[in-house]
């Protein structure tokens, strides 16, 4: 009201007033909604607790338990290229052999158990991840009557067709490099005698 | 009683404690069809089931279950647009078959509304709807509460916008 006695509303009162009864009234459709959510959870107790099997979690979770595996193997794979590395003479190019080696190698470890872990989790474990309270697929199947898209049901043998490839590039990459790293160890070293037995003639 | 068995018992009660909080969730941020529906619902129990032995009664068990419904929802919304092929579990449609037996066009509208919103806003007015007080809001968006109340006023204006947008058009 002004001071004439007018009433005066100003165009931000009337937004408040909007937004007041637009929230009104989604409120009391959010109460509604709420309320038949209950009453549909109270008709459908029993089937709901049936989507709970309990799985133990495992004490360390098979990510972790992955992790360690994917160290472990690179710790031996360094240990072997190391080897290797100490018994040759040409050293410029055997440390670049070794870096590439050890990059793929590390590459290809990783490749691989990422996508072996992503075959097993989806074919035995269950459809996502690994390690919660999750449905099997088997569970899924004989209680839900689970009806998978196929494109679902292609991702392990997607999975398996990645690895297997992976394992291959990187076993045929590996072994070109190896057999140079062992060519050249076996020249460097032939060398190495030839030049010593020649200084020991010399002598 | 092993111990496994009592924290099972004793997880079991609070989701059952909680579906109402979490079916609303998984409604409000799907797109309210059955296999949705339950992939979201799974995940969140999924989840749950993980952090319950990190939980230690630092909030009320309602709140922390608020906190990690609408995370997981949160995370499943950024992955479905980034992967939207792989989450596709079909799944047990009892309790959603209940819902959508008569549905209410009045609660689509609703849904439809809260949908155009961005993710951190739809949480926050989803909390608001659901009668939760602003503190409240603000231990579970790990915010304050004089943010909580910004966002809220901002978030009703926006909804006026939106409404208008949407159906007067």
């Amino acid at each position: 009201m002004t001071d004439k006695g007018k009433l005066s509303i100003k165009q931000s009162d009337i937004c408040a007033i909007e937004a007041d009864s637009l929230f009104a009234d989604l409120q009391s459709r959010w109460d509604e909604q709420s309320v038949r959510i209950d009453r549909a959870l109270a008709a459908s107790d029993v089937a709901i607790m049936k989507e709970l099997p309990m799985k133990p979690r495992p004490s360390v979770p098979l990510r972790i338990r992955m992790l360690a595996v994917y160290v472990v193997l690179f710790v031996v794979s360094v240990a072997a290229a190391a080897y290797w590395g100490f018994l040759i003479p040409s050293l410029a190019f055997n440390a670049l052999a070794l870096v590439v080696s050890l990059v793929i190698e590390l590459i290809y470890i990783l490749l691989v158990a990422e996508c072996l872990y992503e075959a097993v989790s989806l074919i035995i474990l269950s459809p996502t991840r690994v390690g919660t309270l999750r449905m099997s697929r088997h569970y899924r199947r004989t209680h839900m009557q689970d009806k998978t898209p196929m494109l679902q049901m292609r991702r392990p043998v997607v999975a398996c067709i990645a690895a297997v490839i992976a394992l291959t590039v990187a076993s045929c990459t590996i072994t070109g490099i190896d057999d140079c790293f062992i060519t050249q160890n076996h020249l460097g070293r032939t060398a190495t005698i030839e030049t010593v037995s020649n200084v020991i003639n010399q002598l | 009683m092993t111990q496994k068995k009592a924290e099972h018992i004793e997880f079991e009660q609070l989701v059952r404690s909680s579906r109402r909080i979490l079916y609303s969730v998984c409604l409000a941020f799907t797109d309210r069809k059955p296999d949705s529906i339950n992939d979201l619902y799974m995940e969140i129990v999924a989840n749950l089931w993980h952090g319950w032995p990190k939980f230690h009664n630092e909030s009320s068990p309602a709140t922390w279950v608020y906190r990690i419904a609408l995370n997981t929802a949160g995370m499943e919304l950024r992955k479905r647009r980034r992967w939207g092929w792989l989450k596709t579990y079909p799944m047990d449609e009892s309790f959603v078959a209940s819902l959508a037996e008569d549905p209410d066009p009045r609660i689509e509208e609703l849904y439809e509304l809260i949908d155009l919103l961005p993710d951190e806003e739809k949480k926050l007015l989803f909390l608001y709807l659901d009668h939760l007080s602003y503190a409240q809001i603000a231990q579970i968006a790990g915010t304050s509460e004089n943010a909580v109340k910004q966002h809220i006023y901002r978030i009703r204006q926006k909804l006026i916008q939106l409404h208008k947008q949407e159906y007067d058009r």
